[in-house]
């Protein structure tokens, strides 16, 4: 017996019509949700795999385990990535990034006895004690009284800036004055690990500049991109006042002599290419003449050593060969 | 030959095309629903051109007034432009982009400061603007950086509304011969409802495009992860310059930021350099403001690139701008 057939009325139809349509708006909404990843869901993968806190993450440990009884806090801790960090402080972050900056920790706080003003302290986990000096002396402010309770550290009218092992650390009050002044101070001793000063031996190489009229606090380590030349990477600079004409010399300790000698010429490379013109210099080194002032540089085993923007010629010879007097000292 | 289950070859096929089609006008139904809503970074329909806010017969102006009074000084430099009458008219719906980018006190300058935002919204008001409304997207969380920079409570006191970036005011925009700009999130929607821009924000050293003044302070309307734009910082500030055509700008140096931009942090890095500057050439002020940070204009390739794709001029002086000292 054949099967009875009978046609589809219009009502059946139509519900047909509606729940095929409704199917597909959920088969395309779940196709458009999942073309479109949540941020919160890459966070979730972050945490899970253990990775480093997420950009302005909030909670979390203590930021400041001893906070000094003076303040309380105001907002809470933040973090901050290399993904994340111009987030909180932006085209800065470029100094940083090069420099081995692994992540931020930040929180606000207010003064108890003055609820008008308030401190913010950035924690810089710079990866190592030599990255923390190089953000911290490529950013110091010129004259500015240094800490009795690091080694590399100075406050402002304002601020409060030093090193501590790996961490560059830095306080900033929205006031002035002299209760201000204490509290950040009190607030950076209780950040550096009591009787811990870690990194002395990291700048070994400074010490071979010349101490005769070096302009204190003047020391840098440039990370990266040293007087624009792309492979200046790791090169201390100091500043000396002679006659009143500041000078700057260089110095940078290579991975081997050959490496040394190797950049020395590339530097000088790369100013004749920018119209320098070769000019007089002293045995076993090397002069340039930008237009309006002199660069120099020499190679001695694994330093490489110079002279940046001296205006005067006779100026950059001398400190040339004070430079290389001093480089050789050192290595005795 | 009709088969067994009442259905032919024929019915199946045409049965099949109308699901097909019906499913394919749902979806497109969907989508066109989904888009329209959508801001962000998803979907919408992109725009391509925002409004000029210039007002031509103004001409080309630009004025310096030194003093350290910024209540004094910002007026100076208004009327060495011809007075706050030339820009705005009665009934005007004034939007003033300031700069409020990070949660800092009002006293490092990384922010414009409250007390010259509230003066300009005062003078907007005695022009006889209808309304005035203060906007920025900043770095920080933006209701800690309008709140803690002082901004927020200088400005509503003064009758002006605190626009927060949120969401539903951003559109995606493409500029005209952008290479950057394109299809990207823009708060738009302010804009849109506004008849007068004008820029106020402080001279500042930045650390990636070597100053961060007028031109820069337009960052503020980008959305996004706009931080990818650092990598071509020169590229980024022409583009806002093609993007936005103010009213005028105020370039405020009483305080410049001399080195450690765009965030500073102490106040040993401001220099009192007693100076407002407006124009309505936001090259040309920016141009002088270089100066001022002890660079030429041709420190900063943003500059020059701005000039080539006809945004303004970089010879300041031969907009022969007002001068005046203020005590």
């Amino acid at each position: 017996m054949s099967p009875v057939t009978r046609p589809i009325g219009r009502r059946e139809s139509l519900a047909a019509w509606l729940v095929v349509s409704l199917l597909v708006v959920v088969a395309g909404g779940v196709a458009v949700r999942q073309a479109f990843f949540s941020p919160a869901v890459a966070e979730a993968l972050k945490a899970a795999t253990g990775a480093a806190a997420t950009a302005g993450s909030r909670g979390g440990a203590d930021l400041i385990p001893r906070l000094p009884a003076a303040l309380e806090p105001m907002s809470a801790p933040e973090s901050f990535d290399r993904a994340t960090l111009s987030d909180k402080i932006n085209g800065r972050a470029e100094l940083y990034l090069p420099a081995g900056f692994v992540g931020l920790r930040a929180q606000r706080l207010r003064m108890r006895d003055d609820r008008e003003t308030w401190l913010e302290v950035f924690i810089y986990d710079m990866g190592g004690a030599r990255n923390a000096f190089s953000v911290f002396s490529t950013q110091r402010r010129e004259g500015a009284p240094a800490l009795g309770f690091v080694e590399h550290g100075y406050r402002t009218g304002n601020a409060v800036c030093f090193v501590s092992g790996r961490y560059y650390v830095e306080v900033v009050a929205s006031g002035t004055g002299e209760r201000v002044t204490e509290i950040m101070e009190a607030l950076g001793r209780a950040l550096v690990p009591a009787g811990k000063r870690e990194g002395e031996g990291d700048l070994g190489e400074s010490a071979l500049f010349p101490k005769e009229g070096q302009v204190a606090g003047s020391v840098q380590l440039i990370a990266k991109n040293a007087f624009s030349f792309g492979r200046f990477d790791d090169v201390f600079a100091a500043k000396y006042r002679d006659a009143g004409v500041t000078v700057t010399l260089f110095l940078s300790r290579r991975a081997s002599a050959g490496e040394a000698a190797d950049l020395a010429e590339a530097y000088r490379k790369f100013l004749l290419e920018l119209d320098g013109k070769e000019a007089p210099a002293p045995d076993g080194t090397w002069l340039v003449d930008m237009g309006g002032s002199f660069e120099g540089a020499f190679s001695s085993d694994r330093m490489l050593a110079g002279i940046h923007q001296v205006e005067d010629p006779a100026a950059a010879r001398k400190w040339l060969e004070k430079l290389r007097a001093a480089v050789a000292g050192g290595r005795k | 030959m009709t088969p067994p289950d009442g259905i032919t070859r024929r019915q199946f096929v045409s049965r099949g095309l109308r699901a097909a089609g019906a499913a394919a006008a749902t979806w497109g139904a969907g989508a066109w629903l989904m888009h329209r809503g959508r801001t962000g970074s998803a979907g919408g329909a992109v725009a391509q051109a925002i409004p000029d806010f210039s007002v031509p017969e103004a001409g080309r102006k630009m004025s310096i007034v030194s003093g350290a009074d910024r209540v004094k000084t910002v007026r100076r430099a208004v009327e060495g432009l011809g007075g706050i009458s030339r820009f705005v008219r009665k009934g005007d719906r004034v939007l003033i982009k300031v700069n409020a980018a990070f949660a800092t006190p009002a006293m490092l300058s990384a922010t414009t400061n409250p007390g010259l935002a509230a003066e300009l919204i005062r003078m907007c008001f005695e022009a006889g603007a209808a309304s005035v409304s203060v906007m920025d997207n900043p770095i920080n969380d933006a209701e800690s950086c309008f709140s803690l920079s002082g901004i927020g409570a200088a400005a509503r006191p003064a009758g002006a509304r605190v626009i927060l970036p949120r969401p539903g005011l951003f559109r995606r925009f493409s500029l005209k011969g952008g290479r950057l700009i394109r299809n990207w999130p823009v708060m738009l929607e302010p804009l849109k409802g506004a008849d007068k821009l004008i820029g106020v924000t402080p001279l500042k050293h930045h650390n990636r495009s070597g100053a961060s003044m007028t031109m820069k302070n337009w960052y503020g309307l980008l959305g996004g992860r706009r931080n990818r734009f650092h990598q071509d910082i020169n590229g980024i500030i022409m583009e806002l310059a093609q993007l936005v055509k103010p009213t005028f700008v105020v370039l405020d140096g009483t305080t410049a930021m001399m080195t450690n931009g765009p965030t500073g942090g102490s106040l040993s890095d401001l220099r009192a350099t007693n100076l407002m500057i407006a124009g309505t050439d936001p090259v040309a002020v920016d141009a002088f403001g270089a100066t001022v940070l002890g660079l030429k204009p041709s420190d900063l390739p943003y500059l020059g690139r701005a000039v080539a794709a006809g945004a303004g001029t970089t010879d300041w002086r031969a907009l022969n701008p007002a001068r005046a000292r203020v005590s």
